[in-house]
C-alpha cells in the first residue's frame, strides 16, 4: 500500500475546509439528495461525499456503508484530491500497488473499484472528494465521467452555499 | 441545434444539461417550471424538446400535455414538427393512444438514468443533423 502524500498546500486546505463549518455535522438533504442519486446512476452500492481532515476522511453524506470515517492514510480520497487530472480511477485495486493490500480492500468494505472527483473551492484548493465504490472491478466511459464531473459541480454549488452560510454565522 | 428540456426534478434536469453542454454536443435550455417552458416556447426556436409529464394519465390540464399541443399547434416559435421526447412516470396503451396524435419521438419510462435522457439528446441531435438537407 501506498499512502497518500500531503498537497503542497494543505495547511490553507485544511483552514478552508474548516472555515466551511461542515465537519462532524448531521447530514443534510442537500448532500444526502446527491450521493443517493450518484448511486442509482452508476449503479454502486457506496457513494460518498468525502471531506479529507488533517488524519482522517469523515463523511457528509454516505450511501451503502456503516462507517462515517477512516483513517486518511488508507483514504482513497486522500490520493484522488493530489490528482491534477480532475479524477482518479482505480478499475481493480486488487492490481493496482497503491491499494491492493490496503485494508479497506483486503477487508471490509473490500473495495475494488473507485472513481473520486475532487472538490475544488473557488480558491483552488481540493477539500473532499465526490466518490464511487463499487465491490468489483468496473470502469467509467467518457459519458458516464463527464456526469460524475456534473454532479461534483452541483455539489460544488451547495458547498458554495454552505460557505455563505458558515460566514454569515460568524458575523453575527 | 437548441433543445428544451423542461423537466421539474432539479437534481437530473441539471446534471443532464450540464453533462450535455460538457460534451459539447447540443445548447440545452432548461425549464424547471411549465409557465417557463411554454414562454420559452413562445420566444425562442428550438430544433427539439424534451418534456417530462407531471401525471400518469395526461389529461386537458395537463401542462406537459400542453407544452406538447402548444409546439405541434404552432402555438411556439418553432417549427410545428419539431422532434419531441417524453419523460413520463409509466406508459400502458391508453397513454400511448393520447400521445399518438402528437407525433412523439420517443417516450422514456421512468426509472431511467441521467444518462438515458443524454443519450436521447445525442440521439436527437444526430437524427436533426442527418434530416438537415
Amino acid at each position: 500500500m501506498i499512502s497518500p502524500s500531503l498537497p503542497r498546500n494543505e495547511d490553507q486546505r485544511l483552514q478552508v475546509l474548516y472555515d466551511l463549518l461542515l465537519l462532524d455535522t448531521p447530514p443534510e438533504e442537500r448532500f444526502d439528495r446527491i450521493v443517493e442519486f450518484a448511486s442509482t446512476e452508476f449503479d454502486v452500492p457506496i457513494c460518498l461525499i468525502s471531506l479529507v481532515d488533517r488524519d482522517r476522511q469523515w463523511f457528509k453524506a454516505k450511501v451503502g456503508l456503516d462507517a462515517c470515517e477512516t483513517s486518511r492514510d488508507i483514504s482513497f480520497c486522500a490520493h484522488a484530491i493530489l490528482e491534477s487530472n480532475d479524477l482518479l480511477i482505480v478499475m481493480d485495486a486488487h492490481a493496482d500497488q497503491r491499494f491492493h493490500d490496503n485494508p479497506l480492500v483486503t477487508g471490509a468494505p473490500h473495495i475494488r473499484f473507485y472513481a473520486g472527483v475532487p472538490l475544488v473551492m473557488d480558491d483552488g484548493l481540493a477539500i473532499g472528494t465526490l466518490c464511487l465504490i463499487d465491490t468489483v472491478p468496473r470502469t467509467l466511459d467518457d459519458v458516464d465521467q463527464a456526469i460524475l464531473r456534473s454532479l461534483r459541480d452541483l455539489l460544488a454549488l451547495e458547498l458554495r452555499s454552505a460557505k455563505h452560510d458558515a460566514t454569515m454565522k460568524g458575523e453575527t | 441545434m437548441k433543445i428544451l428540456l423542461s423537466e421539474p426534478a432539479d437534481l437530473l434536469r441539471r446534471t443532464v444539461s450540464l453533462t450535455v453542454r460538457s460534451l459539447g454536443m447540443v445548447d440545452v435550455t432548461e425549464a424547471a417550471t411549465y409557465p417557463v417552458a411554454r414562454q420559452l416556447c413562445e420566444l425562442r426556436r428550438f430544433d427539439g424538446a424534451v418534456i417530462a409529464f407531471e401525471a400518469d394519465i395526461p389529461c386537458d390540464a395537463c401542462t406537459g400535455l400542453a407544452l406538447v399541443r402548444q409546439i405541434r399547434q404552432g402555438r411556439s416559435a418553432s417549427p410545428t414538427s419539431i422532434p419531441i421526447v417524453v419523460l413520463v412516470d409509466s406508459c400502458d396503451a391508453r397513454m400511448l393512444d393520447i400521445l399518438r396524435p402528437y407525433g412523439v419521438h420517443r417516450v422514456l419510462i421512468k426509472p431511467f438514468r441521467a444518462r438515458d435522457v443524454i443519450e436521447t439528446i445525442t440521439s436527437l441531435g444526430k437524427d436533426i443533423c442527418a434530416a438537415v438537407p
